[in-house]
Parts: C-alpha cells; structure tokens; sequence
C-alpha cells in the first residue's frame, strides 16, 4: 500500500520585488507521518517555503497541495480551517508573554471552540507528555528561552495536528535544550504527526538520520 | 465563544488597563456634558409646560412689610381683573416646605439655621393677558414690596434660551456624540495596536477575525457602561448640588419638585444609545486593524 502524500509543491516559483527568484522550480513530496529536516543558509527560503506551505505567501507560480488541497487558492474560511491543521513552531516562540503557559497552549482550542473539559485534558495531556506540567501556570516571559520553545511545541501539538512544521526551533538554544526540543519533535512524529524542522544546524543533522531537504541557489536538493 | 471572549476581554483590561481607563474617564466627562445639557434641556421643556407659569406672580416682601402693608396689597390684587386664587407663604412655611421637601435629610436641616427667607404673596389671573406695565409698577411702588416676579417673565426667558437651545443644542448634541464615538474608537485602537503581534500570531495560527475581534468590541462595550454610571452618578450629584444651593439661596423653595432629574425611561434610552454607540466604535475600530493586517 502506498503512503498518501502530504504535501506536494509543483514547479513552484517564488520571488520578491527588486530580488532574485528565491525558488525558481522547486518540487517537493512529502507523505503523511515523516520527518523532514530542511536545511540550508540563512536567506535561501526556509521560512518562505513554510510560509507558501501556511498560505501567508503566494507563489508566483506553481501549485502547492496539502492532504488533497490545492493551498493556493484557498481563502477566508477554507485558508483558517487550513492553517488549524498545521502547528507552527517560530524561531522567536511567537508567545503570548504576558499570558501564562497555560493560557498560550490553550490557544488553538480555544480557536476551535472546543470545551473547557476537553480543553484542560488536551492541555494536561500535552503537557504530560513534554513533561512541562510544573511550568503550566507561570508567565511565558519568566520562562527561559528552552522553556519558551517546549511551550510552543505544546502550543503547537495540542490540537493534534496533521503537520508540525519548525523553523529553526533550536536555533537560539544550548545543545543540551536543543536535544530536548529534538527529542519531543521525535515523539510528537511517533504519535503520527508529519514533522518538518528547517534547520542549519550541522550537529542536528548528523546526530539524526532522518530525510533532509536541502534549498541551494533556489532549487531543493533532496539530501542522503 | 463569547465566553471565551469575555475571559480574552478581562485579560486584556488587567493587562492594558490604564488606556482604558483614560478611555472610561474621557467618556464620561464627554458623557457628563452631553447629560447636564440634555438634563438642562428636558427641564426647559418641562418648565414651560407648567401651567403656573403662565400667568404666576409672586410679590416678594421686604422686612418693612407691616401687617397693613400686606393687607393694602393684598386689598390691590384682590380688586385686579380676573384675578384667580391668591395665597401668602409666610417665611416660616417657606422653611417648613422647604425641609420637607428633602425627605432624608429632614432631621439634619432641621438643626440649620437658614437665612430669612421673605414673606410672598402669589397669585394668578384667569386669562391669558399678562399684567399691564403700569399695574406692575403699581404693585412694586406699595411700601414693603421688595419685588414683583411675573411667571410670564420667566417663560418668555425661557422660551428664548429655549430657542437658542434648539438650535446649538443639536449641533452640541451631535458633536458630543461624535467626541466619545472618536473616544471610544481611539482607546480600542491603541488597545489593538499594542497588541498587534499577538493578534498576528493569532492570526497565523488560524484565528477567525471574530474571535480576535469580539474581545475589542466587548471591551468598548464595558467602556460604554462603567462610562454611563460614572456620568450618571456624576450629574445626579451635580443636580442634587445645584438644586440645593438654589434652594438654600433663594425664596423659590419649591424648585426641588419643579426642576426635575431623568425619568427611568430616559435613562433606559441614554442607555442604550451608548452602548450602541459603545460597541459600533469599537467593532469599527476592531474591522480596520485586522482587516488592515495582510495575514
């Protein structure tokens, strides 16, 4: 039985205003339940691809599905329901600092309207499971920078998403955290979950065999 | 979800509470304004339909007025044409009147010591012709005759500030309600802005434009209604204030009971034209941030 692809990116062409073509013809296929490193210099379209992937680019040209869907002319309410089945973790956290843990993770539940029973489950169970239950009601900006990144991660898996995209999620962290956050990617992909890390981490890469995606002079060299 | 909102709207106030609470307090002073011209307004309205206005005098009386004195005015008005009922309020049921008509506080004024009020006699006459100029000047001239105050007098006053009323009044009125939509509008604009990167990343994360919108609009909504009662609690003080004072300063002792506060209807209609107001200036200024947001 073959696995059903995912995501596929066809003859997708990027480029911004006064620059040269970021990507000038990627294809890319990734199926459900893998795990994906995308690497490649500072500048060469890692953060462009995720966000062609969430809808918050547009390509110039080229097609990008996701489960089916054709992501590029999604809109209104098709785009939302879209971007809930993708948990997104940001170099920079993107968390609400002034808000509890608690209140971050609760997030994307809340988005979804779903109730407060089944909501401090999903959020005990997450929590639980990445072992920061003891960090649950302190505000976000009293938390260290890992701290901040495994409440992301949380924020990010607790609607049990189809896919998990991370943008340099270990960039700003010691090894010893950046291998914490690794190793939950790792389990959050056990689970079922689609996990794509970009990262230039060389240490990461090696440490773990997993498919890589290399982005080089606007094309995607797939890596083994 | 708009339980959900709610809480979102608590956090946001405990967060960001000092612009709403400049929001609040320049709501109310536009509020408080606004009331104390349509409470000066509706009395207005109110004085001029009171009858005794019409065709009222009061002679007010001097201390040289003897007991012969009163009794030669009284003689005057009494032979007047279509002259109607008459009657003599002493300075001593002037007081008494007076403590009554503060129900609460009769026992605290009663321990006071006013100045003298003076002796008037108050009459009406049975048709709509006004006293003659020379028959007032008659009634002022008789010894012990202080003042002759003409109810007619009063309205045709009225009814020219009145007038006046009319016509900046609408003008006022508008642009009071023009200032707390722009209030209202500016605090819950600041309140977005400086949330704009949590609204961006609730944005990335799927949020529909409802769910980061209701929080705003509900806090407008909160702004409108502590704003109602502080400005009511505002000018319900100024009013009892005023209408003392006035009491206490002048022989028109019965002012209490013919200047008047806001009917429960009135209040219930001021109500709800704020918040209406509260929640249009606040979805307008919800819709113009995140529709302005390119996410």
């Amino acid at each position: 039985m073959s696995i059903k692809p995912l995501i596929t990116f066809r003859k997708v062409k990027k480029s911004f205003l006064g620059k040269e073509p970021l990507f000038s013809d990627i294809n890319l296929e990734i199926s459900e339940g893998e795990f994906i490193f995308l690497t490649g210099v500072s500048g060469a379209g890692k953060s462009t691809l995720f966000r062609l992937l969430l809808g918050l680019e547009k390509p110039d040209d080229g097609s990008i599905k996701f489960n089916g869907s054709e992501v590029t002319s999604l809109v209104g309410k098709e785009m939302l329901q879209h971007r809930r089945s993708i948990g997104m973790i940001f170099q920079d956290y993107k968390l609400l600092e002034k808000r509890t843990a608690e209140d971050n993770i609760a997030i994307p539940l809340q988005i979804k309207g779903i109730s407060r029973s089944v909501k401090s489950a999903k959020i005990k169970d997450i929590t639980h499971k990445l072992k920061i239950s003891q960090i649950l009601k302190q505000q976000v900006r009293s938390l260290s920078g890992g701290e901040q990144q495994l409440i992301a991660i949380a924020r990010a898996a607790v609607h049990s998403p189809t896919l998990i995209l991370a943008d340099e999620p270990t960039a700003n962290l010691d090894p010893r955290m950046a291998t914490r956050i690794f190793d939950m990617l790792t389990l959050l992909n056990e689970e079922g979950m689609t996990v794509v890390v970009a990262t230039h981490d060389i240490n990461l890469l090696k440490a773990h065999k997993k498919r890589i995606l290399l982005l080089k002079q606007s094309a995607l060299i797939e890596v083994h | 979800m708009i339980a959900s909102a709610f809480g979102q709207t608590i956090e946001n106030l405990r967060e960001n509470y000092s612009t709403t609470l400049s929001g609040i307090v320049m709501t109310s002073f536009s509020l408080v304004i606004l009331g104390i011209f349509v409470l000066v307004y509706l009395n207005l309205i109110h004085l001029t339909q009171l009858a005794f206005l019409k065709n009222h005098y009061s002679v007010f009386l001097n201390d040289q007025a003897s007991v012969a004195h009163q009794k030669e005015i009284s003689i005057y008005i009494k032979d007047l044409p279509d002259v109607g009922e008459i009657k003599k309020i002493s300075s001593a049921e002037a007081k008494t009147q007076l403590i009554e008509s503060f129900d609460e506080a009769q026992e605290m004024l009663k321990k006071l010591d006013f100045p003298k009020f003076p002796d008037i006699i108050e009459f009406v006459l049975n048709r709509s012709e006004p006293l003659t100029a020379n028959e007032i000047a008659r009634l002022k001239a008789f010894e012990g005759v202080q003042d002759v105050i003409t109810g007619r007098e009063t309205r045709d006053q009225i009814n020219t500030f009145f007038n006046i009323a009319n016509f900046v009044g609408l003008f006022l009125i508008v642009l009071l309600i023009v200032c707390m939509v722009l209030i209202i509008y500016n605090t819950i604009h600041i309140a977005i802005r400086m949330r704009i990167k949590e609204i961006e990343i609730l944005k990335i994360l799927g949020a529909p434009s409802e769910f980061i919108r209701w929080p705003y609009i509900l806090e407008g909504f909160l702004i409108a209604v502590v704003s109602y009662i502080l400005s009511l609690a505002i000018i319900y003080f100024l009013y009892s204030f005023v209408v003392a004072g006035i009491t206490f300063n002048t022989a028109t002792y019965s002012i209490r009971t013919v200047v008047r506060f806001f009917s429960p209807l009135e209040m219930g209609n001021l109500f709800l034209t704020l918040i209406l107001l509260g929640l249009f200036s606040s979805f307008l200024a919800a819709n113009k941030v995140i529709n302005y947001l390119d996410v």
